[in-house]
Formats: C-alpha cells, structure tokens, sequence
C-alpha cells in the first residue's frame, strides 16, 4: 500500500512554523501563504533509507527534472496530477487514522515536524497537485550521457567508451546523481540498462559501450508491446486509433438515409440528423488532430491525466485483420518517443521503425491509412459540394478574412444589379413573369454557329 | 422606280453638302509630312487628329423612323445585343432572357445611302439607351450612324432635312457576350401573310381571355383559338384578296394541316413591329419555332422566332 505523506521541498523545512494549525471546534484565520509550499507526493511504499528526490536530465527536454531514485528499487518518475485551470481546486489534509505506522513516522527524521503537525491539525494546500512516483527505466537516464556525443558532434563516428565514462558523463550533466553513483547498486542498475541498448566490446577486464539504435529500438518495441498488451489507455486508443481508422461515409448517402427515416417516423429524424453532424465533426477534427497529436500529446498526458475519458458510442474499428493493433502498437511507440526520447533521437526510432530493418512490418498499415485519407478527401470533395450549411460556413470565415473587400464587392454587385435594372425595358420586365413552361429553348432547334 | 429617283437625289444633295471624299484618310499620311513642315502646322495636327480618329463605320438612312420602329420593336423582347455591321449591312440577333423566343434582323447595305463598312464590327449596345437617344430624332429625319475603329462609342448624327438642324450624339457601347445561333432556311407547313394590323388585333383580343393561343392551319383556313378563366374566343380567317386594297390581302399557303399553342404575350410583343410593314408573314410546322416575319425595304427584314407550348400545363 503507498501511504500519503506531506513532504516539504528542501526549504520548506524552516517555514514548518508557518503552516496552519486549525484548532478543532474553533474557527481560526487561515495564515498567509507560504512562499515554498509543501507538496503532496504518492512515494513507493519500501524506499530504502538511501533514496533521494535529485534533479537529472530529461532526455526529452533537455532540462532538468526530479526523479526519485532509490538504490534498491530502481529508479522513479514523478507524474503531476492536477486539476484542470479552469476548476482550481486545493488538498484539505486532514488527521487521518491514528494507525501505529502514522504515529512511528512522525516521532522519526527531521521533516517529521511537519508531517505531525499535519496530523495533528490538518492542513490546506493551494495547489491541488499530486505527484505520483512511478517506476521508470533507467535507460531513458542514461541515454543524455549517451547520445550527447554524437549529438555535439555530429557526423563522427560514434565511439566505445566504457562504463565508467558514461556514468561520469552523466554525473557532470547532473550533479546530483554523483552521490548516489557512489552507491554499487545504482551504478550496476543504470550499466545493466545501458548494455541492453549498447553495443559492447570487451577490452580487457572492462566492458566498453557504444549506443544502438537497432537495440534501442527492440527495447522500445518490447515496451510498446507491453503498453498494448491490456489494450490502450482510452484516451489514446479514442484519439489515434479510433479516429485514424474511422471510415469516413459520403455524406451522400447519410443524407439520404435523413430523408428516408423522415419519411418513414419523424421520431427518427432527430437521432439521425445528429449522427451526420457528428460524423462530419469528427472528421474535420480527425485530421486537425491527426497532424498536431505528435508534438502536443506529451505535455498533455502529463497534465491533464484527470481529464474523464467520455467514451461515445461508435461503430466498432471496420478495418483488416491486424491493423487496428498494428496502429495501436505505433502509437504506443510514438507515446513513448515523445515523453521519453530527446527529438532527434525519437526522428531515428521513427524512421527505423518504418524502415525493414524492423522486427514489424508498418506496411499493411500505411497502405490502409492511405486509403483511408484517400476516402477522407473524397468525402469532403462531396461534402463541400453538398452541404449548404458548410459552404455558409466557409463564407462565413471568408467575410471575416476579408470583410472589407467582400462589402465592396457587394456593392458592386448591387450597383450593377440596380443599373441592370435600370437599362430593362418595361417589355423586359413584363416577359419575365411569362409562363414558358413547355417551351423549348431556341437553342434546342437552332445549332450554335 | 419613283421611289429610286427620289433617294438618288437626295444622294446628290447629301454629297454636296458635306464633301467628304470616301477613304481620304487612306491619302492623309502623306498630305500630314508635307504640310507639318510649312508654317500651317496647326492645320497639320488638325489632320493628324482627324486621321486618328478612323471612322470604320458610316451608315445614312433616310429616315431615322425605320430605325426607330425597328429599335422600339426589338427592346421589349431583349435588353442589349450586339448590332454587327460587315460590308453587307447591319444584322442583328439576339434572344429574351428566357431563350424561348428569337428575334433576328437584318438592315441590308441598300437600305442605306450611303453605306460603308471597312472591317466587321460589332456594336454592343442597351437598346433602352438608344431608345433614349432615338427619341431626340424626328421620324424624318436623316440619321448617320458612324463608329470608329475600336469603337467605344456609337455616333449619331441626326439631320433635319426641313431645316438646317444637326444633332449629334455618342452612344456608350459595351460588350456582349452573345452566342449566335444559325438558323436553317426550312420549309414550312403553313405560310400565312395577312395585314400587320389584323394580326396585332387578333394577338390583343384574344389575350384579353387567355395567355395561350393556339393555332390551326387547315384548308378551312387559319383559326387562333383560345381558352381562359372567363371564356374561349376563336377567330378564323380564309384566304381573302381584296383587289382595291392589296394590303388586306390574306394568303394561306398549306402542305399539311398544322397546329400549335404559343405565348400570347411574346406573341403581342412581336406586333409592335407592326408599324414597320404593313403585312406580316406568319411560318409554322409542328414542333420547330413558328416564324413572325416582317418584311422592310429592300430585301431587309425583321423575324421573331418562337418556341410552341409543348403539352398542356395550363
């Protein structure tokens, strides 16, 4: 069981007398903000005595970012949870069960002051983030120290270097790191990781290493596999399959199907009506998405992990035996590329992936999606030509583009409408109204010279 | 042959009066190098002016009344059209806003005099505004159209031949896109001449009742039948030659009995050339356009064209 306890960054040690006590049964003013609030972290239950929050590279984004790293269990990434902007909300934490562990933990250690008052009294936190402490590979770790070389360097070849060097390299990118490399445990853990994505020459007693990208990809795909084995989160398997292989219908005949059920029971008109706007919604967002998901998708899947999945009712995937998984399976390895690995990285797993040297064959899937983009234009070809409301909608957006332009040109119009009129004879006009139903064009006797 | 002599001698006055040589600008280039380097160079770069001005274009008609029958005829019927002028006289086609109807004229180069057309040239203009213009002319008098190369304006000369009165004035044209349509000379079923007036008077008649007529052609004679909300009307007319009065002659030319519906409406509409002559020449075969022909001057002459009334919508 992970158990909650407040946890103060390292300066929130001195401001324990700031936070707020709230006597029980008796109002008290909540105090003043405090400038380096604590914070509410979801930890692994058996963290050893020597794990530490540190700040290490993100491979990602180059920045640094706090990992928890224990030397017995491994190493640990924080993922956010936080409520949305728009409904802000804050932790009340209040005094829990007085359970023997509670109170063992807050007799020990020197962070422990808080963590009693909290206990005792309760406690409000502005920010209604929760830091969840979740395993993480410690191979994404090292790949900063691994790739930065060839990254600087650029067309050198890449060489081997020994273990000792990379972790080196890694302690000089993160300082943080070097008191536990001191650890025997943590360096076998992180070398161990390293060697499953290296190539590895032996030189003597050590074992030098040079990065592979072949071998970094197997190890990607074995955890993309992984991430698929129980299907996808819905929100992925929603956004980048379900829409991807959404088979889009000609507007044609779902309009078609509208006039039939009219005819047939006005009671069904509503629902099928709906169903066309949704399925041109969906389309038209489809391929908005479709383009952007890539780069946006990691800074919204650390944020917004809250966000209710609203599943609608769709039809179920019509597509070939395989693609469905073969797409799941891609979007699971694009997930990953661009939460965990560095850019250019991430464009070299891409392409290899795609490429044959892959242990999967992509093709089946990229045939089917072309022909699903293929279908896609066709029914917005249709569409456009189709649908008035669209088209209203388009010259909706035009007038906003250039209203300037389009007024005058309206007057135009109008003012040669007006000397259209002005140059039609009475005669002109009079014919106008005559009934010349059942008479033939001139044209249909007489042949165009 | 009385009438011949007449024009010719206007001719003669005519040429007097404004001595213009035919194609003098063809000599001008020449005259202009002499003349701008003597001291007259202001009478030079008058010439020079007047041969840029190339008048392509120049047509008398004696009376301006024909022109302005024709023009007042065709206005009611379409909007603008293109008045295309080549060497053998001024044509014209054109169709109403509904493509059902067709008038088609043609002002033959010796209803004019003189007449003279370099190059074709089409001349696009809104009749309502040379409805306007006509109306400053007096139905006698001398009328000269003229356009230049590249028209962008029509000239109109008015003269008064009673007095020494002379109007001028320029007509805008604009472009037209017009498809023109060639029509087959064919051989009717029924052709029946009959005085302008009688068919103008039997067109108002019967679209009092009805906005359809329908005409039978048979060895019977010609009968224009109608039906409407109030009433039916027929009116039945035979071959009839009055030998004092010619112009009431009716003629029934037959090959085989025929019967069609047409507008009313576009059919009164074509009687308003009714002034221009007075017969007019009515052509009908089942399923083509029936043909409302009156004949001008000269072998010029103005033809409407109409779609017949297929199947009973009424």
């Amino acid at each position: 069981m992970a158990k909650t306890r407040g946890r103060p960054a390292a300066s929130a040690e001195k401001d324990t007398t700031d936070s707020k006590p709230i006597a029980t049964g008796q109002k008290t003013p909540l105090k003043a903000e405090v400038s380096n609030p604590p914070q509410l972290f979801i930890l692994p239950e058996n963290l050893g005595q020597e794990a530490r929050i540190v700040q290490l590279e993100n491979a990602r984004q180059s920045t640094n970012s706090s990992y928890l790293v224990c030397p017995e269990t491994g190493f640990y990434e924080f993922t956010r949870i936080a409520a949305p902007k728009s409904t802000p909300r804050s932790w009340l934490l209040s005094q829990g069960l007085d359970t023997p562990d509670n109170i063992a933990k807050g007799e020990e250690g020197a962070e422990s002051k808080l963590v009693n008052n909290i206990s005792n009294d309760g406690y409000v936190l502005r920010n209604a983030n929760l830091l969840v402490a979740t395993p993480i590979d410690s191979l994404f770790l090292m790949l900063p120290a691994l790739t930065s070389k060839s990254e600087t360097k650029g067309a050198e070849k890449k060489l081997f270097l020994s273990g000792e060097d990379y972790l080196e390299k890694l302690a000089s990118d993160s300082p943080d790191i070097r008191p536990l490399l001191k650890n025997e445990s943590v360096r076998v853990l992180l070398e161990k990781r390293m060697a499953a994505i290296c190539d590895t020459v032996d030189a003597g007693d050590e074992t030098m290493y040079r990065i592979s990208e072949e071998k970094l990809l197997i190890e990607l795909m074995k955890k993309a596999e992984r991430m698929v084995m129980n299907g996808l989160t819905p929100s992925l398997e929603e956004k980048f399959v379900k829409k991807a292989l959404d088979v889009p219908t000609p507007l044609v005949i779902v309009e078609e199907e509208v006039t039939k059920s009219t005819l047939s029971t006005p009671q069904a008109e509503t629902p099928d009506t709906q169903s066309t706007t949704l399925s041109g919604e969906s389309l038209a967002t489809s391929f908005s998405e479709a383009s952007t998901a890539a780069t946006s998708f990691s800074e919204e899947s650390s944020i917004t992990t809250t966000k209710v999945v609203i599943q609608p009712v769709e039809p179920s995937i019509e597509a070939p035996e395989g693609v469905a998984d073969l797409l799941r399976l891609r979007t699971a390895l694009s997930f990953i590329c661009s939460k965990y690995l560095s850019p250019k990285i991430s464009e070299t797993i891409k392409s290899l992936a795609n490429s044959s040297a892959s242990a999967k064959d992509f093709t089946p899937l990229d045939n089917h999606l072309a022909h699903l983009a293929k279908l896609r234009q066709e029914a917005l070809a249709t569409r456009s030509l189709g649908d008035a409301s669209r088209k209203r909608c388009f010259d909706d957006e035009d007038e906003e583009g250039n209203g300037e332009s389009r007024a005058e040109k309206k007057r135009k119009k109008e003012e040669e409408e007006k000397r259209k009129k002005a140059g039609e004879s009475r005669g002109v006009k009079n014919l106008k109204k005559v009934n010349v139903s059942g008479m033939k064009k001139m044209s249909d006797f007489f042949k165009k010279k | 042959m009385p009438e011949a002599s007449s024009r010719n001698s206007i001719n003669a006055k005519y040429k007097t009066r404004l001595a213009i040589p035919p194609h003098f600008q063809q000599t001008t280039p020449a005259k202009i190098t002499k003349l701008s380097r003597t001291p007259r160079s202001l009478a030079a770069f008058c010439f020079q002016e007047i041969s840029f001005s190339y008048t392509l274009l120049e047509a008398r008609l004696e009376q301006a009344d024909l022109l302005k029958k024709v023009v007042d005829a065709i206005k009611d019927l379409v909007q603008d059209c293109n008045f295309d002028c080549n060497d053998s006289g001024v044509a014209l086609q054109a169709m109403d806003n509904s493509h059902v109807a067709l008038v088609s004229m043609m002002l033959k180069a010796e209803s004019f005099s003189p007449y003279r057309c370099d190059r074709n040239v089409a001349l696009g203009v809104n009749l309502t505004s040379l409805t306007k213009v006509l109306r400053a002319a007096q139905n006698e008098d001398i009328l000269t159209l003229k356009a230049e190369d590249a028209p962008d304006v029509l000239n109109l000369v008015f003269e008064s031949s009673a007095s020494d009165r002379l109007s001028e004035y320029d007509l805008k044209l604009m472009d037209i896109d017009q498809e023109h349509l060639g029509i087959p000379d064919t051989e009717y079923a029924a052709t029946i001449s009959m005085p302008s007036t009688e068919f103008k008077r039997i067109c108002m008649d019967l679209m009092a009742l009805s906005e359809s007529v329908s005409i039978e052609a048979s060895k019977d004679g010609v009968k224009f039948t109608c039906a409407g909300d109030i009433g039916n009307g027929a009116v039945t007319l035979r071959s009839h030659s009055n030998v004092d009065k010619p112009d009431l002659d009716v003629d029934i030319e037959l090959t085989e009995p025929v019967s069609l519906t047409f507008s009313l409406k576009y059919l009164v509409n074509f009687c308003k050339a009714a002034g221009l002559s007075k017969s007019v020449k009515l052509c009908l075969s089942n399923e083509v356009p029936l043909l409302v022909e009156y004949a001008l001057a000269g072998s010029s002459y103005l033809r409407f064209y109409l779609a017949p009334k297929i199947g009973d919508e009424e």
